[in-house]
């Protein structure tokens, strides 16, 4: 057994539910939020396109962070991949000291076109693109 | 639900429980309420910066607490810190769960070195949050035959880590 918590007091209490109600309920939810979480992300998305060029490197990567996490909730992998590529490449460049916008804009063209629903195939040629790249940058290669 | 540890036949009310999230991304906030409102929390706290959830955290109680430490990470940990030496001694203690979507070894390590419960990973399920939710309230049974878990953060560590 687990240690006891502030929450073990809610355990077994009347009116209760069990675990696949609350599941369930949480999918529900989850879903109904699903349009609002993904205009987030255009939104994100767009507004990295128009200012990444001026923007700190840490608002950039709040953005991917936050693309990364809403897009993920629901199922948008590829879009998904590309932003956590783009947070990675960001911390990589900053460490090495060797920023390259054509390398950021790069990450934004994908996470724009990934987005509008290219061919699948496209789209996984796209992300290895972008896994070669962010490991050169992490490695201060590139 | 294959990895969890979720039973069930176990019944829970969190409707008087509180909750604090702490996040910068408002949307992913929303994405939390939604989850936590579909278990059955009602009590719901949000803030969208570190230093508003200190000044809640020092006069108000909460029983859950869902952090990103992101991008301030040192300041989200000395949160979580603070909030553990204020416990009063004795009493049950808060379950803290990290979210994040950076999993570096050094935040694992740090966080637990602050108390966190757990730490998950930035995007998670709904399944994922409800099982460190139900395993931390100690009504959890060691499913036969299984390693049981004894250290919940060792093990997400080393989940994350692989």
């Amino acid at each position: 057994m687990s240690a006891a918590s502030r929450l073990t007091p809610f355990m077994g209490r009347p009116d209760g539910i069990n675990p696949a109600q609350a599941l369930a309920a949480a999918d529900a939810n989850l879903e109904a939020y699903r349009e609002t979480a993904l205009a987030l992300v255009d939104k994100a998305i767009a507004d990295l396109a128009e200012g990444a060029a001026s923007a700190p490197h840490e608002e950039i990567e709040r953005l991917a962070d936050s693309i990364a996490a809403l897009a993920g909730m629901f199922g948008e992998d590829g879009v998904t991949h590309a932003a956590k590529r783009l947070c990675e490449t960001v911390r990589g460049m900053v460490v090495s000291r060797a920023w390259e916008q054509t390398t950021i804009d790069v990450h934004i063209a994908a996470l724009r076109l990934i987005r509008t629903r290219a061919g699948t195939q496209d789209i996984a040629q796209l992300l290895a693109g972008l896994d070669r790249l962010a490991a050169r940058k992490v490695q201060g290669l590139g | 639900m294959a990895d969890l540890c979720i039973e069930t036949d176990q019944s829970f009310n969190f409707g008087e429980a509180s909750v604090l999230i702490v996040d910068e991304n408002n949307g992913f906030m929303d994405i939390a309420t939604q989850m936590l409102s579909g278990f059955g929390f009602r009590k719901f706290h949000r803030c969208n910066r570190l230093s508003e959830s200190k000044t809640f955290a020092q006069s108000h109680e909460a029983d859950l607490i869902l952090v990103d430490p992101f991008p301030r990470a040192d300041d989200g940990l000395t949160l979580i810190q603070d909030l553990r030496a204020r416990q009063a001694p004795g009493s049950a203690p808060r379950v803290v769960i990290i979210m994040t979507g950076h999993t570096p070894r050094e935040l694992i390590q740090k966080a637990r070195d602050v108390g966190a419960n757990y730490v998950v990973a930035k995007p998670f399920s709904p399944a994922t949050l409800l099982d460190r939710i139900l395993w931390s309230t100690g009504t959890t049974k060691e499913a036969p035959g299984e390693t049981p878990v004894r250290d919940p953060l060792a093990a997400a560590a080393s989940a994350l880590l692989q």
